[in-house]
């Protein structure tokens, strides 16, 4: 099956109109529709996992923009494959936010490295799949601690033999990036468990407060909301480690935000750089 | 594909404690939304070590009294067997990557 103008044309059409390769796209990673969408359009599933991680699964406005900008990228004729592979290249080496500056000076800088060498062949021959597993294992070894390698980790797998590793490596990129920023802030597991119980008996009388979670009731996110602020107000012994709680998520929420706008962008730009005979 | 089998609690003793081979035995449910979401993983695992490593699944609702054996208290549990004895567990969510560097630590090559 190749991905031609036509089924290229299909593709943006349904996920436009929410059509049900979309649907299928979008449902429940173990549901197998991407294997499916794959199937039926001719892109490489490792691509389709990637699209819909990069999308968080979600048809918001800013989401399905992202989907149709880069399917209407990809030429006609490619697989999607190679783009795949290009983007794990681009994303080691963004200034920044990218994956190769959080590692350089770390012992996993060179294990590293040669799993970016062999993404780097894979994209002229294939690689064997005992080389991807003695790259991953001597990385796996050294970087076990280290947040990092985590991303790089994900990319030593053959894509053909395993395409979920591609979603695998953003997802990765950003739990790199929480465990970055709660060390950055001296937030520890240590700290979380101080919080958890509090955290769990707020939310049974929360939802006793505001009922079941109903998404046809407009007010039950606010009466949640609001009887939560409520139990940690009678709570001033939290106070002061719920707002370094609520600080630490702020920070990983606008880290998360940005790594997802860096993968998007050079994904896209990955997608204008591809040529139409490349597979 | 490799196929990950269902086992029973009669199927456990020949096909786990007697195994020749390391044995991963995944622990879930079908209401287990975190089992399912590792289900892929776990495959591609299983795909990845074929020949070195027997990957198995127990569905604790069916065979509570296995869960209960190898006191599986939260799920998804997977259990590493190693001549018929519990070796390494593994909770939680898991990423192909670190489902594989927790079953390398116990395959022949990594000893």
């Amino acid at each position: 099956m190749t991905f031609d103008e036509g089924r290229k044309q299909a593709l943006l059409d349904d996920f436009r109109e929410d059509g049900p390769l979309a649907k299928a796209c979008l449902g429940a990673p173990e549901s197998g529709g991407t294997e499916s969408v794959a199937a039926e359009s001719g892109l490489h599933v490792a691509l389709l996992k990637l699209l819909v991680a990069l999308g968080g699964h979600s048809r918001d406005p800013e989401s399905l923009a992202f989907y149709l900008d880069l399917l209407s990228r990809i030429p006609a004729g490619t697989n999607g494959l190679d783009l795949v592979r290009s983007w794990y290249a681009a994303i080691w080496e963004l200034p920044g936010v990218g994956i190769a500056s959080g590692i350089k000076s770390t012992a996993a800088y060179a294990d590293a490295s040669a799993v970016i060498a062999l993404v780097s062949d894979s994209r002229s021959h294939p690689v064997a799949p005992q080389e991807w597993r003695q790259a991953r294992a001597a990385l796996s070894a050294i970087g076990e601690n280290i947040a990092p390698a985590e991303p790089v980790l994900a990319m030593a797998w053959d894509l053909d033999r395993v395409p979920g590793a591609s979603a695998d490596v953003f997802y990765g990129w950003q739990s790199a990036t929480t465990l970055q920023i709660e060390q950055r802030l001296g937030w520890t597991i240590a700290d979380a468990d101080r919080l958890r119980p509090a955290f769990e008996e707020f939310s049974k009388h929360a939802l006793a407060v505001a009922g079941p979670p109903d998404k046809d009731d407009d007010g039950w996110m606010s009466r949640y909301s609001a009887a939560l602020e409520t139990c940690w107000a009678d709570r001033s012994d939290l106070s002061g480690l719920k707002q370094r709680y609520d600080a630490v998520n702020a920070a990983v929420a606008d880290d998360r935000a940005a790594v997802t706008a860096a993968a998007r962008k050079a994904l896209i730009e990955c997608a204008k750089a591809t040529k139409a005979d490349s597979i | 594909m490799t196929s990950i089998e269902q086992i029973s609690e009669e199927a456990f003793s020949d096909r786990v404690l007697r195994s020749s081979m390391p044995t991963l035995v995944d622990f879930g449910s079908k209401s287990c939304g975190v089992c399912l979401a590792n289900a892929p993983a776990v495959q591609n695992v299983a795909d990845e070590y074929e020949g070195e490593l027997s990957v198995v699944k127990v569905d604790v609702e069916a065979s509570p009294g296995l869960a209960n054996t190898y006191a599986v208290r939260s799920l998804p549990t997977l259990l590493m067997f190693k001549g018929g004895e519990v070796v390494d567990r593994m909770m939680g969510h898991l990423t192909r990557s670190s489902l594989a560097r927790f079953v390398e630590k116990h395959l022949e090559s990594g000893e």
